[in-house]
C-alpha cells in the first residue's frame, strides 16, 4: 500500500512536480507541499500517495557507496574488482 | 544520470562480499525484524532471502498498513460501506480484507455501496467536489509516511472550502510499536531493519530507546540489496562485539532529524491516541487522532464509531506473524484455505503482507 518511489524531476508547476519513474516514458505527478524547499528539476524525489516525501541527497548516496565498498575491504573499487 | 547512482545500490559482486563476510562472522543465530512492507517484498524480490546465511532467521514485524489495521477498524469501515450519502475512498489493497461475517469491501461494492479506489488522498479533493450532496469518507490507514499526506490534504480541504470531505482516522506510528514489542519478554529479537520511509519523516532519534533501554541493535534501511545487507552486516559486527546501537543507513533519503515540514503538518492535524493493533492489542500513545480542532473533518465523531477488542479471525495466526513468534507456513490456514486469491487474514491481502510474500515467493 505504501510503496514510495524514486522519481525524477522533469518540471515544477506551482508546487506540484512531474516526475519520471524509472527510465519509462511513465510520469506522475507529486504535491511538493511536504518538502522544507522546493527541488530543483533533474533532482530525485521519493514520492509517497501523490507527495513527494524527501529530495534524494547526491553526496549521501556517493558517500555511503564509498563506505560500502570500504567496509567489504576495497576501499578505492567499485566492488566489481578484486 | 542519476537512475545509474542508484543501481550502484544492487551491485552482484559486491552483494556477494557482504554475503560472505557475513557468512564468516556469524557464529550464532541472529533474529532480525523488518518493519516495513516494502522491505519484506523487496527481500524476497531481489532474492535476498534464499542467499541470506541460514543462521539468519528473518522475520517480518508489523509493518504493512493493511495487516496491522485492527479486526474492530475493518468492520467500522465495512459498516460505513453503503451507508445513504456517504462514498468511502480507500487505497486500492483495503478493498479485500476481510472482516466479520465474511464481509469485505469488494462484496459491498456489489451490493451497491459507492466506494472509490484513490491512489492519492489529494484525489479525493476533487471527488468531494464533483459530489457536493454527499460525504466523501476517506479511509486514513498507514504509518508516519502516509499520515502527513492525509494531514496536507486535510489542510488543502480547508483552503478550498470543501465541507463534505471526513477521515476516518486509523494512523499508526512505528516508534511506540517497537517498544511494545521489545518489553514482550514472548518476542525474542535481536535486531530490527528499521522502515526507509516512515524514517524519511520521523528521522532516527525516535528509535534510540532501542539501544538505549533494550540494548538491541536497529538500523534505518533503505530498498536496494546493498542497503539491507549492509544493515545486517553491521548489526553481526555490533553483537560480536557485545554492543547494541541505532544508526542510519539510509542517509541519502534520511536526515537525523527527519522532514521538519511534513512533522509539522502531521502533528498540526493529528495528536497521539492509544491505538489497538491487529495482533498486538491496544498500544498506548501509537495512534494518531484528528485534534478537536479539525474535528469537522472526523468521521469517527461524526458516526459515532468507537474502536474496541473484538475477537480475531477464527484460526487465522496474523497476530503471531506480525510479533515474529511464527512464520506465515506455520498457520494451519496458509496455502490451504488461505491462499492470496481467498485470503483469510489481511497478512494474505496486501502484497507487501508477509504471508502473501511467502506464498509468492516460497511457492512459486
Ligand atoms: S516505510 Fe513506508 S513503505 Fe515501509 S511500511 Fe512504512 S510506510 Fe510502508
Ligand atoms: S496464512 Fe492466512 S490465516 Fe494464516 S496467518 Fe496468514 S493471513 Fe492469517
Amino acid at each position: 500500500m505504501c510503496l514510495a518511489v524514486p522519481a525524477e524531476v522533469l518540471s515544477i508547476d506551482a508546487d506540484v512536480a512531474v516526475c519520471r519513474v524509472d527510465r519509462g516514458q511513465t510520469t506522475v505527478k507529486a504535491s511538493l507541499m511536504l518538502l522544507p524547499a522546493a527541488p530543483e528539476v533533474g533532482e530525485f524525489l521519493i514520492i509517497h500517495a501523490g507527495f513527494a516525501l524527501r529530495v534524494l541527497d547526491r553526496e549521501e548516496a556517493e558517500e555511503s557507496l564509498r563506505a560500502l565498498n570500504e567496509a567489504v575491504g576495497c576501499p578505492l573499487g567499485t566492488g566489481t574488482e578484486e | 544520470m542519476s537512475f545509474e547512482l542508484l543501481e550502484k545500490f544492487r551491485d552482484p559482486a559486491l552483494c556477494r562480499k557482504i554475503l560472505d563476510k557475513m557468512e564468516s562472522e556469524l557464529d550464532r543465530e541472529l533474529r532480525f525484524m523488518e518493519v516495513c512492507g516494502t522491505h519484506t517484498v523487496a527481500i524476497f524480490q531481489s532474492g535476498l532471502r534464499s542467499l541470506l546465511p541460514e543462521k539468519i532467521v528473518h522475520l517480518s514485524g508489523p509493518g504493512c498498513p493493511v495487516c496491522v489495521t485492527h479486526e474492530s477498524e475493518v468492520n467500522a469501515f465495512l459498516d460505513l460501506a453503503g451507508h445513504e450519502n456517504v462514498i468511502l475512498a480507500t487505497f486500492g489493497d483495503l478493498m479485500r480484507v476481510p472482516g466479520d461475517k465474511g464481509r469485505n469491501l469488494k462484496k459491498a461494492v456489489a451490493d451497491g455501496a459507492r466506494v472509490k479506489v484513490v491512489y492519492s488522498p489529494f484525489d479525493t479533493l476533487k471527488l468531494a467536489k464533483e459530489n457536493p450532496g454527499d460525504l466523501v469518507v476517506f479511509i486514513g490507514v498507514g504509518f508516519e509516511t502516509t499520515a502527513p499526506t492525509i494531514a496536507a490534504t486535510m489542510k488543502m480541504a480547508r483552503e478550498q472550502g470543501i465541507d463534505n470531505l471526513r477521515i476516518l482516522c486509523f494512523h499508526k506510528t512505528v516508534p511506540t510499536a517497537l517498544d511494545a514489542l521489545l518489553s514482550d519478554e514472548a518476542i525474542n529479537i535481536d535486531g530490527f531493519i528499521l522502515p526507509g520511509h516512515v524514517s524519511a519523516i520521523i528521522g532516527v532519534e525516535p528509535y534510540e530507546f532501542i539501544a538505549e533501554n533494550y540494548a538491541k541493535s536497529a538500523v534505518v534501511t533503505g530498498f536496494e540489496p546493498l542497503d539491507i545487507l549492509q544493515s545486517l552486516n553491521q548489526m553481526i559486527e555490533w553483537r560480536n562485539k557485545g554492543e547494541a546501537h541505532v544508526a542510519n543507513n539510509y542517509t541519502r533519503i534520511v536526515g537525523e532529524h527527519g522532514n521538519p515540514k511534513a512533522l509539522e503538518i502531521m502533528y498540526e492535524v493529528f495528536e497521539p491516541c492509544d491505538a489497538l493493533w491487529r495482533g498486538l492489542g491496544l498500544i498506548p500513545g501509537s495512534g494518531l487522532e484528528i485534534r478537536p480542532e479539525w474535528e469537522s473533518f472526523d468521521a469517527k465523531k461524526q458516526f459515532g464509531i468507537e474502536i474496541k477488542e473484538s475477537p480475531a479471525l477464527p484460526g487465522c495466526k496474523c497476530g503471531d506473524i506480525l510479533k515474529g513468534v511464527k512464520q506465515p507456513d506455520q498457520c494451519p490456514l496458509f496455502g490451504k484455505a488461505c491462499t492470496p486469491a481467498n485470503p483469510v487474514g489481511p497478512c494474505m491481502v496486501s502484497t507487501e503482507g508477509s504471508c502473501a510474500a511467502y506464498y509468492k515467493y516460497k511457492l512459486d
